[in-house]
């Protein structure tokens, strides 16, 4: 048996593996222990929806926190205001011409099984600082209020 | 003419006249597809009212809002968003003794009961769900 110049193989499998066929098998090793591993379909869809929801988790904690960057900005714009630092028209000019810095956008919610998502963070977040209304919920994470009251309710639907 | 005081019931309307206790600073968000509205959120208590009907008489932010002319939120807190930003005067109390003076908000405005008072949370009224 010739020595692989890796220790890491992919080699197609035609066995079945618990009545499902696996895809490929990971080898690898030494010429002492041989490691396989099958890979299925089973494998590959969870992994991929771990990857989704790591990688949406991702952008609904960045989108939270640009949000709250956001309400610090405009907070200070007001404040600004209040103390005549600023006059009306530079108040308004600045919301016309920088929005992007004030305001938060709620958006369609793309995947109603993203409402699991955001509640995750929710829970992660932890209620110990604050109990969220779902309008709070719905500003922190750029969705619409009754898209995810809706999405919510419908799960729980499914659910029961 | 009604007055509602359940948790999510809402109004919207072209003028309204705001009365409230206390209120926080306004948040500025945009929704999209609707428009940009600075939201504020009353405390303690407050009470907001159709002055003038939405023209055309169509719901822009919630499909169950109530339209007509003097319908009328009174609620603990109450989320409210107006197309333009404005003052509002604070009133120290309720009372029908003396008149009190309404903030005129001359702009559209939308109001949801966030909290209502807690005899209508403890009879748990809640009759109507988001759209």
């Amino acid at each position: 048996m010739e020595t692989p110049e890796t220790n890491l193989l992919a080699i197609p499998s035609v066995e079945e593996t618990d009545g499902k066929r696996p895809f490929f098998q990971i080898v690898f090793g030494n010429q002492e222990v041989t490691n396989i591993i099958d890979v299925n379909q089973s494998i590959i869809e969870k992994s991929f929806r771990a990857i989704e929801y790591s990688r949406k988790s991702e952008v609904y904690l960045i989108e939270a926190t640009r949000n709250f960057i956001r309400k610090l900005n405009f907070a200070e714009l007001n404040e600004a205001l209040e103390d005549n630092e600023i006059t009306e028209d530079e108040y308004n000019s600045a919301l016309d011409h920088n929005s992007e810095k004030f305001v938060v956008t709620l958006r369609d919610i793309g995947c109603p099984s993203d409402v699991l998502i955001i509640a995750d963070l929710v829970k992660k977040i932890g209620y110990d600082l604050r109990e969220f209304s779902t309008s709070e919920v719905s500003e922190m994470f750029s969705v619409k209020e009754n898209q995810l009251i809706a999405h919510v309710d419908s799960l729980r639907n499914q659910l029961k | 003419m009604a007055k509602f005081i359940n948790v999510g019931d809402s109004i919207e309307a072209k003028r309204s006249d705001i009365l409230v206790r206390k209120v926080s600073s306004p948040t500025l968000i945009n929704i999209e597809g609707v428009g940009r509205f600075f939201k504020y959120k009353s405390k303690i208590r407050a009470i907001v009212k159709v002055t003038e009907e939405l023209m055309p008489k169509v719901h822009r932010i919630c499909c169950y809002s109530n339209l007509n002319l003097d319908d009328e939120l009174e609620a603990g807190t109450i989320e409210i968003l107006t197309e333009n930003r404005i003052s509002l005067q604070l009133v120290s109390n309720f009372s029908n003794v003396h008149g009190i003076q309404a903030n005129n908000v001359n702009a559209f405005t939308y109001a949801k009961i966030v909290i209502p008072w807690r005899f209508v949370l403890e009879k748990g009224l809640n009759p109507h769900q988001a759209n």
